[in-house]
């Protein structure tokens, strides 16, 4: 399907860079994998990236967050946002397993099947602030959960900066967020009714993640690059300390062509 | 996918080749592009630009940014020259046989601009990878 999308994205290349478009559609064809933070788990496989967005005088649609913006001068944009909530991205790769030990190490007298609980997508609803400059980039934004999943919130702050060495383009960019006891509880938490010998019930407090983030791009034209990305994402102490969790940090890298039509 | 994957390797090459009108005449300008941003607005360029012709006779470079041209050749089929350019916008380097004659090669410099006017096309996305 992603293939098929990038195959369309090339064939209207030409129509599209005719004239300014509120369109940004992007390609990347290449290699890169995300760590699994999460016991018995999978780590995240990329070869294509997709980017498409649309931006609006008020409405617009980046990679699905949803925003129609209200305030835009020299200083900031402000903008009402709707998004999908990240951290459920890691559970939709993890494996069932049989252990014959308990969670401290003892013999269990039969095999016991852990499973790691799965968790649902929330959509979260809240404001971004958007201001830049030749300091860098700012980008601050709050999120509380409007469906009912995790009934907590997440503030966040990023801040970024361009760097230009003749056809390279680095940017380097930092960032923290803070999420609340009742996301932290219901993604990282386990319940007293997913618990078992083998995993023990968890209830995780508030947390603050951290996350440095470095992308690089050697643009061979205006449209074509060679781009690299490296992120690590340390979890927050009270996730990180859940029976669920092996790592306590992400770590995600990708090298590939990219085309921006 | 591996159709995919030759076109996403050949193509860039292709975006490499200096733009030609012509093959009888030829104008390779390096290099062809600049990356601006808020904080480096232009670009201080040296541009080396050659051109060639099948045919010896009077050629001339121009470019987009000044009416007269920026250096002529008598009975030639080949030069080259330098050009120091501060550049913020993308423009054209053409060959011609005059002021008024009709363009025989172009090359263009391109010009990227990697602060958008709208920095909502800067921030970052809550995409797994947010690579581009």
């Amino acid at each position: 399907m992603r293939i098929r999308i990038a195959c369309l994205l090339l064939l209207l290349a030409p129509v599209i860079a005719a004239a300014e478009s509120p369109w940004r559609l992007g390609a990347a064809l290449g290699y890169g994998e995300r760590s699994n933070p999460l016991a018995q788990s999978d780590d995240v496989p990329l070869l294509l990236d997709l980017d498409i967005a649309y931006f609006g005088e008020r409405f617009f649609f980046d990679n699905g967050d949803l925003g129609v913006t209200f305030v835009d001068n020299a200083g900031i944009t402000m903008s009402a946002m709707a998004r999908f909530n990240s951290d459920r991205v890691f559970f939709g790769r993890t494996d069932t397993k049989f252990v014959v030990f308990d969670a401290v190490g003892a013999p269990l007298s039969q095999a016991i099947e852990v499973v790691i609980p799965d968790r649902d997508y929330a959509i979260e609803a809240g404001f971004e602030l958007l201001s830049d400059g030749p300091w860098g980039f700012l980008q601050l934004s709050a999120f509380q959960d409007v469906s009912g999943t995790h009934k907590g919130f997440e503030i966040d702050a990023s801040y970024g900066i361009g760097f230009r060495f003749e056809n390279w383009y680095i940017e380097p960019a930092i960032g923290l967020a803070y999420k609340s006891k009742e996301l932290n509880n219901y993604y990282w938490g386990v319940r007293p009714e997913e618990a078992n010998d083998a995993l023990p019930a968890f209830e995780a407090a508030d947390g603050i993640n951290a996350r440095m983030r470095l992308r690089a791009a050697y643009y061979f034209s205006r449209e074509w690059s060679f781009a690299l990305s490296a992120e690590y994402e340390r979890l927050n102490d009270n996730a990180a300390s859940s029976p669920i969790v092996e790592r306590d940090s992400m770590l995600g890298y990708f090298a590939g062509l990219a085309y921006r039509f | 996918m591996k159709r995919l994957l030759a076109l996403l390797l050949l193509v860039p090459l292709a975006a490499l080749a200096d733009d030609t009108a012509s093959e009888a005449h030829t104008l390779s300008v390096k290099p062809l592009l600049c990356i601006v941003d808020a904080r480096t607005p232009a670009c201080e360029m040296r541009f080396a630009i050659r051109w060639a012709s099948d045919e010896s006779g009077y050629y001339c470079v121009f470019n987009e940014l000044e009416t007269e041209a920026l250096r002529c050749w008598r009975q030639a089929q080949a030069g080259d020259l330098r050009d120091d350019r501060t550049v913020a916008e993308s423009f054209s380097y053409w060959l011609k046989q005059g002021v008024d004659a009709p363009v025989l090669a172009k090359a263009t410099v391109d010009v990227l601009k990697k602060d958008s006017d709208d920095r909502r096309r800067r921030r970052r996305t809550r995409h797994v990878w947010d690579i581009l």
